[in-house]
């Protein structure tokens, strides 16, 4: 590996870490959110029809293309654009280019990645777990940190392997609003595309074979850790 | 489950209906296949539709970068005729015996491009803002950029770089980048007011050579459309569309036969 493609690889995985702690924070509360609907029957009407469109928006990464998402931003990061200029007077910055712009366009592409396996797990848990321990008197973060997360750790450790994963694999949204600065926007799939355009094989080689052994060994360990968790549920 | 079978059924009978509407023979019996580069492809579509209606053949045009190009012909695409944004991946691809033809068909203008401000060499030579420009390391376009900067010692702020000069393009266009070297064509193209760009002389950079290459087992009709490619009528089209042409000289060496 040459010290440009290693800068690629370091990038890769800072976007890749920064994101996945974003969905973290912003995922969480909307997966859960969106797991209460089955429970909750007093609920609104107007809360159940929010639910339903929030919830097909989260799932459209899934079958949009990436260059729709990529356009998109393109259109809104430009300074001529709302977005774009408030972004602007507020940081003198433009986000195209940017390495945020990138973390906004990765958590974007990669929300259904986190919220699906979260809000399945919120779901199927045993409620009355939860409900007895607000009988005893747990607050409401109390009763998150100590049960909800280790109740549903296998939704989380998909959740969170995924996001992660997916957002190295990203490519599109890269492509159309990246630029390709080194240390900033080239990340690893970018750096492949530039070697098969200059027709450097020899060090496409070397990041595409990378990148496939890393999807495998991240989606074996993924499928080993939760046979594990699964066999534990089961004899506890 | 057997409703759940039903629809299965039903649908594996519905994709063999659609699956023979997709594999029904085309109407005309020889389909010209090219592959053009990204900068060229609005001026060979106009091209195209001229040929199709005085030959009576129907022309299917696919446009990527010359690097994908090269590698889909290297790796066995049908193309009859590639239209290359340079002229070293052609030579690549005759030194690698995949061709019976190879020829310059249009120089490419290198033009900075800043919207809604005066352009000019001064302007250019006193830009420090953010930059879009193709990339240097595979676009010609690119390549003459990079040569214009360090020639005329400009120093812009920042350079950003499209994966092809469409794609610079499209960052000065929607705004991302204040400014740009792109390509003379899309100026044209897109009307772009006179007074927003400058055309970068030719001597400032290595010439734009854009090159075609009739494939090995291209059909016999891709000759055809070569000969109307040089066609003094779509030699002035090229032109009108922002391209330099090869010279007379060339020109009628190329239609006696004289070259290669």
């Amino acid at each position: 590996m040459t010290e440009s493609d290693l800068v690629s690889l370091w990038l890769t995985l800072k976007l890749a870490f920064v994101t996945t702690v974003v969905l973290i924070v912003l995922g969480t509360p909307l997966a859960w959110w969106l797991s209460q609907r089955s429970h909750a029957r007093e609920r609104g009407r107007m809360v159940k029809l929010l639910q339903n469109i929030v919830e097909p928006l989260v799932a459209l990464p899934i079958v949009l293309p990436p260059t729709v998402v990529g356009f998109y931003l393109l259109l809104a990061f430009s300074p001529n654009s709302l977005p774009g200029e408030l972004w602007q007077s507020a940081t003198g910055t433009t986000l195209a280019f940017s390495f945020y712009g990138l973390v906004l366009g990765s958590a974007i592409y990669s929300l259904p990645f986190y919220v699906q396996p979260l809000q399945v797990a919120f779901s199927s848990m045993q409620r009355e777990l939860i409900e007895a321990a607000a009988t005893l008197g747990a607050s409401p973060l109390d009763r998150f940190f100590s049960l909800i997360v280790p109740l549903c750790r296998r939704g989380f450790f998909i959740a969170i392997c995924l996001s992660f994963a997916h957002t190295v694999g990203e490519f599109g949204i890269v492509l159309m609003i990246g630029g390709n600065l080194p240390d900033e926007t080239r990340v690893l799939s970018i750096a492949l595309f530039d070697h098969v355009e200059a027709l450097d094989y020899g060090r496409a080689h070397v990041l595409a074979g990378g990148l496939l052994v890393f999807s495998f060994v991240t989606l074996f360990l993924l499928y080993a850790v939760d046979r594990r968790w699964q066999n534990g549920t089961r004899t506890t | 489950m057997t409703s759940s079978n039903g629809w299965i059924k039903r649908g594996v009978l519905l994709s063999g209906v659609l699956l023979n509407l997709f594999v029904q023979p085309s109407c005309f019996a020889d389909n010209l296949r090219i592959g053009v580069a990204a900068n060229f492809r609005s001026t060979l579509e106009k091209i195209a539709t001229g040929f199709e209606l005085t030959h009576n053949v129907k022309v299917d045009i696919s446009a990527a970068s010359t690097g994908a190009l090269f590698a889909q012909v290297k790796n066995g695409a049908p193309f009859d005729i590639v239209f290359a944004a340079d002229s070293v991946r052609p030579a690549l691809l005759e030194s690698m015996g995949h061709t019976r033809l190879r020829r310059t068909y249009a120089y490419g203008q290198l033009v900075f491009w800043i919207p809604e401000q005066p352009a000019d060499e001064r302007a250019l030579i006193q830009y420090r803002g953010t930059m879009a420009i193709a990339n240097p390391r595979h676009a010609p376009y690119g390549k003459a950029a990079i040569d214009t900067l360090e020639l005329m010692r400009v120093n812009p702020g920042r350079l950003v770089y499209g994966t092809n000069i469409n794609q610079a393009f499209n960052f000065v266009r929607t705004g991302n980048a204040p400014a740009g070297l792109v390509a003379l064509s899309q100026i044209r193209y897109l009307n772009v007011p006179a007074n927003e760009f400058w055309v970068v002389p030719d001597q400032s950079h290595a010439p734009i050579e854009q090159q075609l290459v009739v494939l090995k087992d291209a059909s016999v009709t891709a000759e055809l459309f070569v000969a109307y490619t040089f066609d003094p009528d779509t030699t002035r089209l090229i032109e009108q569309s922002g391209y330099l042409v090869p010279d007379a000289d060339t020109l009628s060496r190329v239609a006696n036969g004289a070259d290669r």
